[in-house]
């Protein structure tokens, strides 16, 4: 990477000639160790990282080993290191060996001295593509050199410079949502960056003959902040604004449902959206749907249809739901136990609009009985559960099983639905 | 720039931390380690002898950390800082749109601030812990070398391992209180609020408590809003919980209903509605002029002062509110304009994080109104 010297080597020369005891130690350094490095030019270089353990460093190099010595015992952090030795972020000025913004402190890092050079390490890697300004300051050595600063910009690669992520789907995907949709899901084709969906996602209700006329509906997003990232951050949850959902509260009264039965609406995702290398989205995503009747009664179990494997078998148990259940939730909601009460391995598929859970085993069915297991915090994407709609007036509330029932553990709390698996 | 402890209080309390209990010594059943590995660090508070409570979201832990002898050392107080965001992605070797702050806690004991950090985007954005002290210096905390306990919270059990499971979980805020560290959450799955509690040394995390509301705007009964905001409360001489909710009900709990034995379900006390679409993001609690007052910060309704004189006898609020706000009364503080963190510095100032002309977040220190 860049270096520059600004004459120090002929400074250095004359600064020996007048110190006759440096000299001499400089001699007796070198004889007595045959590796220990010659005064030469500063070398101000960016050393990529070399693995996982090995951060990007920045090395000093062109220094005696007399000089090395006397800085070997300082401490890796100690204060006055960023006079000797100072990282900041940005170009700097170039030239004349100023840095381009001095009331900006100094990258945090860990300093070192190896057996020809000072390193410096900063607390959280550098970011690639970004610019340091680096300037090593001789006249701070122990003994000090009357020498200019030597200055240097660095950088390490840019990771990507082209815009690559897409929307690759959005949950829940049928034509027709209720109403009182309350949670829906945006799914990546790659790590996103910290960006709160409500900055880049529009609800836009379409009208007119062709649906070309566009109207925002302001307001219809959970003001939250909060990271509803996942932890991959490919996929982020949006939750309309309950309070806007919900019937009969001052939100609803005042400014109604953010959807409306009978009306066509697009979820318009802008790609100013930036994925994790800060790259905007590849391009605009457009997801079309029409809001239907609201659903706000809670999930019975007994409207599901178990289509049940032969014994004996891999085949899929399938479970058909009359209405689509949450495509985030169901993943860890529903399992099947045998008898003994053994969690049955094997892969699960959301089908037909998360209308269909399957599970494939990975050992054959044994006849017997078996257990559907349905977590109590499963939701469809109204947030209606088991047995208890999203909203229960207070004379109605007699199910004492609601998530995070104090006493007892959630798993105890699971319903189970039996089904027997018999001969082919 | 204001130091509000003098230095012969530092001095006296320089003394008397030999003798207090640190965390190594007084955690009887998790032993205390070093180097604790944090993925994330979300909401801080600090507790008893200098404990400083610290929530890791992704990792669904909360740790308590012994700062040791990086929470001394600076000049006392907290002195302002301009653009505070910019200063720390320059320390932390990047640029302000790369530092998400995620709280902001006083240290009692030397009335330093301590600005919790994830730095980065992504996946990869890691955490970072960084003091403010009396003279505007700004050290970066080496978690590495500090001595913690944690315990994690209760995760939802997920029934079969082979689905891909992409929740997560957002610790909202954490609290100690009468031998117990509260902290309060939501997730991007489940429309769930939950308020968890566990003793304190930890031992090992309850099943955790979740509490009903009646929303009082709501006239349903909501039994699933998320917490973001609480503050352990004495009313009479019986300990509470004052939650704060989105779209903003203050409800009251008593601990004494919040038994993880109870078996039922807790229906909490909504005792004031101070209108929609907004979050709540800290409460403190301070005296002024011989009376006691909640200042709570909101993200698009500013900050609100609540006196507590009517808590223990407010009027529940079951019925729907006819407008906007309802319950306690409250007042306005206009003059603490785009708070975005709040805890109490002393006992006449604040100290907040707030919008910055220049973009980023400005560290001021602010008169109790």
């Amino acid at each position: 990477m860049g270096t520059r010297n600004d004459g120090a080597g002929t400074r250095r020369a004359a600064l020996l000639h007048r110190l006759p005891a440096f000299r001499v130690l400089l001699l007796f350094t070198l004889a007595g160790c045959a590796r220990a490095p010659e005064p030469g030019p500063i070398q101000i270089t960016l050393h990529p990282a070399a693995s996982r353990a090995q951060a990007a460093y920045v090395s000093v190099s062109g220094l005696s080993a007399a000089e090395l010595s006397g800085l070997r015992q300082r401490a890796s952090t100690d204060a006055t290191w960023p006079a000797l030795l100072k990282v900041t972020v940005g170009e700097g000025s170039g030239g004349d060996g100023h840095l381009a913004d001095d009331s900006l402190p100094a990258v945090q890092g860990r300093y070192a001295v190896t057996e020809s050079a000072i390193t410096f390490t900063p607390l959280f890697p550098f970011d690639p593509g970004r610019p340091y300004q680096i300037a090593f300051d001789p006249s701070r050595l122990p003994r000090p050199r009357q020498a200019a600063i030597v200055a240097a910009a660095v950088r390490l690669p840019a990771v990507a410079t082209e815009p690559s992520t897409v929307v690759t789907a959005v949950h829940p995907a049928g034509d027709v949502v209720p109403e009182n949709l309350l949670r829906v899901y945006i799914e990546f084709s790659a790590p996103m960056g910290n960006g709160a969906g409500l900055d880049f996602v529009k609800l836009v209700e379409l009208s007119g003959p062709d649906g070309g006329t566009e109207r925002v509906e302001s307001g219809a997003f959970l003001p939250v902040e909060a990271n509803f990232w996942s932890p991959d951050h490919t996929r982020y949850t949006l939750f309309f604004d309950p309070g806007r959902v919900k019937e009969g509260i001052f939100p609803n009264r005042q400014s109604g449902r953010p959807l409306k039965a009978g009306h066509r609406y697009v979820l318009d995702i802008a790609p100013e959206w930036t994925d994790a290398h800060g790259q905007p989205l590849l391009a605009r995503y457009r997801h079309a749907f029409r809001a239907g009747p609201a659903v706000d009664e809670p999930i019975a179990l007994s409207d599901w249809t178990i289509t049940r494997p032969a014994a004996g078998t891999r085949g899929r148990l399938a479970v058909r739901f009359p209405r689509s259940l949450d495509h985030g939730i169901l993943v860890r909601a529903l399992g099947v136990e045998a008898a003994d009460g053994t969690r049955i391995q094997g892969e699960i598929a959301l089908e037909a609009h998360d209308t269909v859970w399957s599970l494939t085993p990975v050992a054959p069915w044994q006849t017997g009985e078996y257990n559907l297991v349905a977590q109590p915090f499963l939701e469809d994407p109204q947030g209606n559960q088991i047995g208890r709609a999203f909203e229960v007036f207070a004379n109605e509330l007699k199910d004492d099983r609601a998530p995070g029932s104090a006493g007892k553990p959630e798993a105890d709390l699971a319903y189970r639905v039996r089904f027997t698996v018999g001969a082919p | 720039m204001r130091s509000s402890v003098k230095i012969a209080a530092v001095l006296a309390f320089v003394a008397l931390t030999a003798y207090l209990p640190t965390v190594a010594t007084v955690s009887t059943r998790v032993a205390a380690a070093a180097g604790p590995e944090l993925q994330s660090i979300g909401p801080l508070s600090f507790g008893p002898a200098g404990v400083l409570y610290a929530a890791d979201s992704l990792a669904g832990k909360i740790y308590a950390l012994d700062l040791g002898t990086q929470a001394t050392g600076g000049a006392p107080g907290t002195a302002n800082v301009a653009n505070i965001t910019q200063k720390i992605a320059a320390m932390l070797g990047t640029d302000a749109l790369q530092v998400n702050v995620t709280d902001l806690a006083v240290d009692a004991r030397t009335h330093n601030s301590f600005v919790a950090i994830m730095r980065g985007q992504g996946p990869d954005a890691r955490p970072a812990l960084l003091r403010v002290d009396g003279a505007g210096k700004i050290t970066t905390i080496d978690t590495s070398a500090l001595q913690f306990t944690s315990v994690d919270l209760p995760n939802l059990p997920a029934a079969n391992a082979q689905g891909r499971n992409q929740r997560a979980q957002a610790i909202t805020q954490v609290k100690y209180a009468n031998g117990r560290v509260w902290a309060s959450g939501l997730s991007n799955e489940e429309f769930a609020s939950k308020l968890w509690s566990v003793a304190y040394p930890f031992a090992k995390a309850d099943a955790g408590t979740s509490v009903e509301i009646y929303h009082g705007n709501h006239q349903q009964l909501e039994t699933r809003a998320p917490m973001y905001a609480f503050i352990p409360y004495s009313i009479g001489n019986e300990p509470y919980v004052i939650g704060a909710y989105l779209c903003t009900p203050l409800v009251k709990f008593p601990v004494s209903a919040l038994k993880p034995a109870s078996g039922k379900p807790y229906r909490g006390t909504t005792i004031g509605e101070f209108g929609a679409g907004s979050r709540p993001i800290d409460m403190i609690l301070y005296k002024k002029n011989g009376k006691e007052f909640l200042l709570m910060a909101n993200t698009t309704r500013g900050v609100m002062k609540i006196p507590t004189e009517g808590f223990g006898t407010a009027a529940p609020i079951t019925m729907p509110v006819t407008s906007e706000t309802g319950g306690v009364p409250f007042e306005k503080v206009p003059s603490m304009a785009r708070v975005q963190q709040l805890d109490l510095l002393d006992a006449t100032h604040s100290v907040v994080l707030a919008g910055s002309n220049a973009g980023g977040l400005d560290l001021q220190a602010v008169e109790l109104p």
